[in-house]
């Protein structure tokens, strides 16, 4: 009862200033939590992208890197599905730094391909689901990946990255680094924090509806003053380190769960990464026989703009506030609103690696890291001068290309 | 692999810019020469309608000041070379065409299984505009060969999605030309799927004055509806056979039955045709009929109307629209694009930029190839239309068909 008297009291007395308040001096808008901060994600493709259909599209892809054993990406593939809504012709132009491109097995048309884009052209019935499993050129799209991994298997110090097998005292690493960080600015006073509070609820219950998103603005009663946010998105990251063989006893792991099974010992790891946690680590050292370099399959999803906006211990900012006296201070929590929307905005990028020919409407994506098997760490990195490659570079390259992409369907097939 | 293919084309298909002329070397103007190769003498209805649209659109390419290239200007020619439906004289057309330095060829179909190799070697790309055999264009395999016209891997799917679930059961009829084989072939994949679809499959012999026999033969199998893939003349034959017996059974057709012959033959019994229903590529997009009516009008100032010979149930004259007209122009536009594409050095890499080019299709819609598909018809841009009072419209009973206008064939 004192808990309920006392926020009731509170309740009033923030009424009560509000409405006593006079005129705000400025009116700042708040950021749409769909808005991007920087060019990157979607990649560009060096060309326009075109939509000519009526009807709407929804996006879902898949990412899938193929990573060497110290976690550089050496393969880039992306499934991307568009499901149009609606009866009508559409021909669509999706730029991206593709270099082949074939029909996803659900997919209800084929895709096409030019350079740096991805064609469809055809009729919808109604609904029409254009499926197209895009391998990107690792060069011109690895920047754009929101994680970077760095994996170390060492037995009594030397690198495990073949597949023989070491005995001896296993020192094994997964460092995760969330790649996204950008900066926002923004302009910040004295405020009412419920106004704030309300705006948040306002923006999250049209996410929420699948409303386009309101514009959003508070009042500022005193100077202004600009801040600069360091912001990231976020992502929910899972997955497994597999160590094949005999099991692994005595191991001293951080970060992450130790399983063992029948076919050896697994590491299994949840964690959220973004601006509170850019890092995940996973550490494991003991003493082992017959290990081999682990496989490694990791998840990260980025958290949708609600997910990212959802109010601490209440059902709404308004409530919230109106709860939690930390809360109460109008110029933090306008800094915080604007963190929150600039990070769903950062976070909402990575929903399209490659582009939405609708970006208007809805956008999921997933991200999936797995250690592909043979792919050894390169001894060098490769050029990034790019010409030059003969026709036998070519055709090497080529094989290497297409065995790699057999390779990656295979181990995603059969996890 | 894919990139290696397209690296020995580039290599193999490197066109030396001098040489694609036919002109004389002194003159800042040269002529690049197209040859369409198409059955003028034996179906001249499909070998006309191919060469007016590639005169059209050199017409409008040379009414712009030709094409321009490192300060030489070209103004392109047609050569119009008869292929007799003969697969033996259509690959000696294509020889010649590379003797001319020809810059493409515009191709009804026949013989191009023998004829793309003469014309890889040379460099030249050919494209296929009436015949939509299914082996007949392969990116990787054959990569001069490009192609505007309905498929017919296109028009059978559709036809087994569209009559699959009205619950008939079907007699496949095909005759024994290239054309009825190839479509067979098509129908056989599209309706493996269901084949208590199928109550029977028929050859029709092409020589036979009379096709009684394989009608009843269908009707045996307690058909309820005949799916026929053949000629036009073998087409006709089969309407008369089974509407002369009074069987009213509904009949589906390939491209072939708005060939004018069709209605000319059945011009005595015009009620014979009504209800005929057949598969074609769509000659308007979902932007209306506007555009494929400006190149009607533009034909028809330069060609006249293409009149079948018979007239409707009042009296006027009907025209077929000129569908097999248009995939020839909207090649001939892609082919110019093309030449302006991107090229390294003196070197014209025409099958290589044919991959990078779109345009506006006389049908309102985008028309192009890319590295993955050299099909310019997609499978989505079959219809169907059915013919009462000798003019045909689409029908309404199919997703597709029912969102296009009718072309107005009466004059």
């Amino acid at each position: 009862m004192p808990t309920r008297l006392a926020v009731a009291v509170a309740a009033l007395a923030l009424a009560a200033t509000a409405s006593a308040a006079t005129p705000p001096r400025y009116v700042v808008a708040l950021p749409s939590p769909t808005s991007p901060l920087s060019a990157l994600p979607p990649l560009q493709g060096g060309r326009l992208p075109i939509r000519v259909y009526r009807g709407q599209l929804t996006s879902d892809e898949r990412v899938l890197v193929g990573v060497d054993q110290r976690g550089t990406p050496r393969r880039l593939e992306v499934e991307q599905r568009l499901l149009a809504h609606g009866l009508g012709d559409y021909y669509l132009v999706v730029p991206a730094p593709v270099t082949d491109v074939e029909p996803t097995a659900d997919s209800e048309s084929r895709p096409g391909l030019q350079q740096s884009a991805i064609i469809w052209q055809g009729f919808s019935p109604r609904r029409r689901l254009l499926g197209a499993h895009a391998v990107l050129d690792l060069r011109r799209s690895a920047s754009a990946l929101p994680l970077r991994l760095h994996v170390s298997t060492r037995v009594d110090g030397r690198p495990v990255t073949g597949g023989g097998r070491l005995d001896g005292r296993l020192d094994f690493s997964l460092v995760a680094t969330d790649a996204t960080g950008a900066t926002f600015r923004g302009t910040i006073g004295a405020t009412n924090p419920l106004e704030v509070a309300r705006a948040l609820d306002q923006i999250r219950a049209a996410q929420l509806a699948g409303r386009p998103t309101p514009a959003a603005t508070v009042g500022i009663r005193s100077h202004v003053r600009q801040i600069a946010l360091r912001v990231r998105a976020q992502f929910m990251v899972s997955g497994r380190i597999d160590f094949v063989g005999p099991l692994l006893r005595g191991l001293k792991v951080e970060g992450a769960t130790v399983v063992n099974g029948r076919r050896g010992t697994s590491l299994r790891f949840r964690a959220l990464l973004g601006i509170e946690r850019p890092t995940l680590r996973i550490t494991a050292a003991g003493a082992a026989a017959g290990v081999a370099a682990p496989k490694i399959d990791l998840r990260a999803t980025p958290l949708t703009p609600a997910q990212i906006l959802q109010p601490p211990g209440a059902s709404s900012w308004a409530a919230a506030v109106h709860a939690r006296r930390a809360l109460r201070d109008g110029e933090a929590l306008l800094a915080r609103a604007f963190g929150l929307l600039a990070g769903a905005g950062r976070t909402h990028q990575y929903a399209t690696l490659i582009l939405s020919p609708d970006p208007q409407n809805r956008a999921t994506a997933s991200y999936r890291f797995t250690t592909v098997r043979g792919m050894r760490p390169s001894v060098r990195p490769p050029s990034r001068g790019g010409s030059g490659i003969g026709t036998l570079g070519g055709i090497a390259i080529g094989l290497a290309a297409a065995l790699g992409l057999a390779g990656l369907a295979v181990l995603w097939a059969h996890s | 692999m894919r990139r290696l293919a397209l690296s020995l084309a580039a290599l193999l298909l490197a066109l030396p810019l001098a040489a694609c002329g036919g002109g004389k070397g002194k003159s800042s103007t040269k002529t690049l020469t197209v040859v369409v190769n198409a059955p003028f003498s034996q179906t001249p209805y499909v070998g006309d309608s191919i060469a007016h649209g590639v005169e059209l659109a050199v017409a409008d390419a040379n009414g712009r000041g030709g094409v321009t290239l490192n300060g030489v200007t070209y103004r392109l020619r047609v050569e119009k070379l008869d292929n007799r439906l003969s697969p033996a004289q259509a690959v000696r057309n294509v020889r010649r065409a590379v003797r001319e330095h020809a810059v493409s060829i515009v191709d009804e179909g026949t013989g191009v299984d023998a004829s793309w190799r003469i014309a890889r070697a040379a460099g030249i790309p050919l494209c296929i505009v009436y015949q939509g055999g299914v082996g007949l264009v392969d990116p990787v395999g054959r990569p001069n060969v490009f192609r505007i016209a309905p498929t017919d891997h296109g028009i059978a799917f559709r036809f087994a999605e569209y009559l699959i679930p009205k619950g008939l059961k079907i007699a496949l009829l095909h005759d024994d030309s290239g054309y009825g084989i190839e479509g067979a072939k098509a129908l056989d994949d599209a309706f493996s799927y269901n084949p208590r679809s199928v109550a029977k499959r028929l050859t029709l012999p092409s020589s036979a004055s009379d096709l009684a026999p394989q009608i009843v033969q269908a009707r045996r199998a307690e058909a309820t509806a005949l799916l026929v893939w053949a000629s036009a003349p073998t087409l006709a034959k089969t309407i008369i056979a089974a509407r002369s017996s009074g069987w009213r059974v509904p009949i589906y057709a390939a491209p072939s039955a708005e060939d004018p012959l069709v209605r000319q033959e059945l011009s005595d019994n015009p009620d014979w045709l009504n209800g005929l229903t057949f598969g074609s590529g769509r000659m308007t997009a979902e932007a209306g009929p506007g555009p494929f009516l400006n190149f009607v009008q533009r034909y028809e100032n330069e060609f006249g109307p293409d009149l079948v010979g018979v007239k409707d149930p009042r009296g006027r004259p009907i025209a077929q629209p000129p569908d097999y007209a248009m995939y020839p122009f909207d090649y001939m536009n892609l082919l110019v694009q093309a030449l302006y594409a991107p090229s390294s050095g003196k070197q014209l890499n025409l099958v290589a930029g044919l991959d990078q080019v779109t345009v506006h299709g006389v049908n309102g819609d985008e028309r192009g190839f890319n590295e993955k598909n050299h099909e310019g018809v997609v499978d989505d841009d079959v219809y169907f239309a059915s013919f009462h009072g000798m003019t045909f419209a689409p029908v309404k009973d199919d997703p597709l068909s029912a969102t296009l206008p009718v072309i107005e064939q009466r004059r």
